[in-house]
């Protein structure tokens, strides 16, 4: 073969590769981003936070009039069961404010939310930075060809032979089955004071500490969904703590809870009322994060204070 | 701009290649080299356009010192004025390299002065020593400042790139841009393949160099020595894949260094053109100083120019520390070369290896004390083969994508043929078109994965 043909054969075949590979990710649209159908509903194969920060552009705000920001604490919060509204769960394993954030904004900039629900909870102040690099703006574009999107296919075939399970449901509500099945003999059910204790020895070792970076950014998501005239909603997650805990989870609670006005609404799973429900031996898998009855419990609260603000 | 980003190869490089051809068919050679002036301030500008104002005093100060040498036939007095133009470039370079480390200011590093700096030294010593006639301006500003090689090298020397500024372009442009093309091909996928997979596994260790076992430290040790070979290889083949296709032949950089069977073998397959700089214009004259040369009196300007090498990456003691092992390591070899005694070949390549192992541990740790933690953790320990502390650091999904990279790219470095033999044996065939096209595909399915990095040697 000549040099100049091989130079023109090898340039067109990758030129009209990647044209034919971007034009297939184009039609197929995984992530709905570019030609959504807007009864088309897509569960999360893998890589949630990529999957769910593309959600943001258009599946959220196409489908739904209300977003759940949390961790891993309301993953399995079943928020298809809320009533009045059709509420996305983007919480995110291991998430913060400042990755709710990246998703809210998203989702606010490209439509509109009826109901907005935080939950109020240490973890959305643990650390000011995204903890993954994959929630940015460039995603928008690999998801025209990128590893995660191979991934995100790869996981669709082998769900579709039985071999994978969907992270999340087209609600973004996680399918913690396989989770429970691993933990119920090998995770001591304390799992919250784990986590708690570093925050009793950051605050033992300088009692004025306070993420202050993380706090702001928490007071600025709630303040971008009221001002995007989003109904605000803030949830204490249950949590079984030992007696010693209860003064400085309350601290934090009571300085998270300072960014919520009035007029939102504010669900306590912590009181008194709620005392039997935590005590429940059904409630908790690991003393933090809830069984599907558990979360089930917490939507019908959530659902009863949503009627009666709405008979207000 | 980055060779291993969307606008460089989709847009820079066609521009700069049609540019240049269209000038070079319309007989105007001025036009060209302006073109590829234009063309090259405008790539080293791309990121901080104030990084020109750095480069472009550089490359006048140089220019007119280089006259001032070639005019004056006294030979003190042209020592004067090498003098006069070298205290000045090593200030230059050392008040951007060390500033921040010894008066504690933040400025940022300007991409390339280590490069561009050394490049210039060279040519002085060379109008010095009459080596090569001094450049006309145009000719100079483009030398120093040619896309290709500015940001990272490899050093090139003048008498080898200004004459080909009026022939370059001449040949058959098609081959040359094939050529190129396929060197530029194995040079990207090595970096955003290889190296960046590589890196995710270094920096787990690299970035909480406590607690890891014998395996783990041993792990991201040698992660980092093949994610520094493919970064630092993969972005000289882009670099002389580039220069190829727009008709310049530029140094080779590596050839296959994990094959080497001791340190001075090492250093003649590793940055080669870092390596020559430091024995004609380091070694060379520390020895020559000396009344007789001895073999104690060539260690000791071998481990001195290893010494200023170490010093020339970077303000930390670890590189210090580092040029210093390689210069100490070095004079042994010397010695024992001289003893004549000889060791099996695979207790020689795995010496070899093991050596310059270690010794990338400083290069790439924070600081000293790191480093040492890491070495101490590569002695076997009671902790030997645990893998918890990367697997906290590098989650499945990741160690998914990476693995296949790992594996191939370990294989290829110390059994693959190099980029300079497969450049040599290159054909056109349906097969090579095929295998290039393939390689650039999964090179951008990886560059838009947002795991695309910067090259390790910008930051020297």
């Amino acid at each position: 073969m000549k040099m100049k043909r091989w130079l023109i054969i090898t340039i067109a075949l990758t030129l009209g590769c990647t044209a034919a590979f971007v034009g297939l990710n184009y039609w197929l649209d995984p992530y709905c981003i570019f030609r959504c159908r807007p009864d088309r509903l897509i569960p999360v194969a893998t890589n949630e936070r990529t999957t769910k920060y593309l959600f943001g552009f258009r599946y959220i705000p196409q489908n739904f009039d209300g977003i759940l920001i949390g961790t891993s604490v309301s993953g399995n919060w079943n928020t298809a069961r809320i009533q009045g509204y059709k509420v996305y769960n983007a919480s995110l394993s291991g998430g913060n404010a400042a990755e709710g954030a990246l998703i809210l904004n998203n989702v606010l900039n490209h439509g509109k939310m009826r109901l907005a629900i935080f939950i109020v909870h240490p973890a959305m102040g643990d650390g000011h930075e995204p903890k993954s690099g994959s929630m940015n703006p460039q995603e928008y574009w690999g998801s025209l060809g990128s590893i995660p999107l191979l991934q995100d296919y790869a996981s669709r075939i082998l769900r579709s032979v039985g071999r994978h399970r969907d992270e999340c449901d087209s609600y973004g509500v996680y399918d913690i089955s396989p989770l429970l099945a691993a933990h119920a003999v090998v995770v001591p059910p304390q799992k919250e004071v784990g986590i708690f204790a570093g925050q009793v020895n950051k605050v033992a070792a300088a009692p004025d500490y306070v993420d202050d970076v993380a706090f702001a950014q928490y007071e600025r998501l709630i303040a971008d969904a009221r001002r995007h005239g989003a109904t605000v909603m803030g949830v204490i997650p249950p949590a079984r703590l030992r007696p010693g805990e209860q003064t400085v989870r309350q601290a934090y609670t009571q300085r998270l809870l300072a960014d919520f006005m009035p007029e939102d609404i504010v669900l306590d799973m912590n009181s008194p009322e709620f005392d039997s429900f935590r005590e429940s031996p059904d409630t908790f898998w690991d003393g933090l994060h809830l069984t599907d009855s558990g979360a089930d419990k917490v939507i019908d609260s959530i659902n009863r204070r949503l009627a009666e603000e709405s008979l207000r | 701009m980055l060779f291993n980003s969307f606008q460089f190869i989709f847009w820079f490089w066609p521009v700069v290649c049609i540019g240049f051809y269209l000038l070079c068919s319309a007989n105007n050679r001025q036009g060209a080299k302006v073109w590829l002036l234009m063309l090259s301030l405008v790539f080293y500008g791309w990121t901080r356009l104030s990084n020109l104002l750095v480069l472009i005093p550089s490359i006048l100060f140089n220019y007119f010192l280089s006259r001032k040498i070639v005019v004056h036939k006294d030979a003190k007095q042209r020592k004067l004025y090498l003098w006069l133009a070298l205290a000045p470039n090593i200030l230059y370079l050392c008040t951007f390299k060390y500033a921040n480390a010894v008066f504690g200011t933040h400025w940022e590093f300007p991409l390339g002065l280590s490069f561009f700096t050394v490049t210039q030294v060279m040519y002085l010593v060379d109008c010095f020593e009459g080596l090569t006639p001094p450049n006309s301006l145009l000719d100079h500003s483009l030398f120093v400042s040619f896309f290709p090689y500015i940001a990272a090298g490899p050093l090139t020397r003048s008498r080898i790139i200004v004459r080909q500024f009026d022939s370059a372009g001449n040949r058959d442009r098609a081959a040359d841009i094939a050529r190129g093309l396929f060197v530029f091909a194995i040079g990207l996928v090595k970096k955003v393949i290889f190296a960046d997979s590589f890196r995710r596994l270094a920096d787990a260790g690299f970035l909480q160099p406590t607690n890891l076992s014998t395996l783990e430290a041993w792990i991201i040790s040698v992660a980092f020595t093949l994610e520094i070979y493919f970064d630092f290889s993969g972005y000289s083949d882009m670099a002389i894949g580039i220069a190829l296709s727009l008709g310049f032949e530029i140094p080779e950089n590596f050839n296959s260094p994990f094959r080497a069977q001791s340190v001075i073998e090492f250093w003649q397959r590793w940055h080669m053109t870092l390596s020559n700089f430091i024995t004609t214009y380091l070694y060379t004259p520390i020895v020559r100083s000396f009344k007789k040369v001895t073999l104690a009196t060539a260690s000791v300007a071998t481990i001195t120019a290893m010494l200023i090498a170490g010093i020339w990456h970077g303000a930390g003691w670890n590189f210090a520390i580092w040029g210093l092992l390689h210069g100490v390591a070095l004079s042994v070899n010397h010695y024992w070369k001289k003893s004549k005694r000889r060791m099996p070949s695979l207790l020689a390549w795995a010496a070899t290896f093991v050596f310059v192992n270690i010794t990338l541990v400083f290069f790439r740790a924070p600081d000293v004390v790191s480093a040492v933690s890491i070495v101490k953790e590569m002695i076997p320990n009671p902790n030997l083969l645990s893998i918890t502390a990367i697997r906290a650091k590098v989650r499945g999904v990741e160690l998914e994508v990476m693995l296949l990279p790992l594996l191939i790219g370990t294989i290829l470095a110390f059994w693959g043929k190099n980029s300079g033999e497969l450049r040599r044996t290159f054909a056109p065939t349906t097969r090579s078109s095929l295998a290039v096209a393939s390689l650039i595909l999964v090179a951008l399915l990886f560059m838009n994965s947002n795991i695309a990095q910067e090259f390790v040697y910008f930051a020297f």
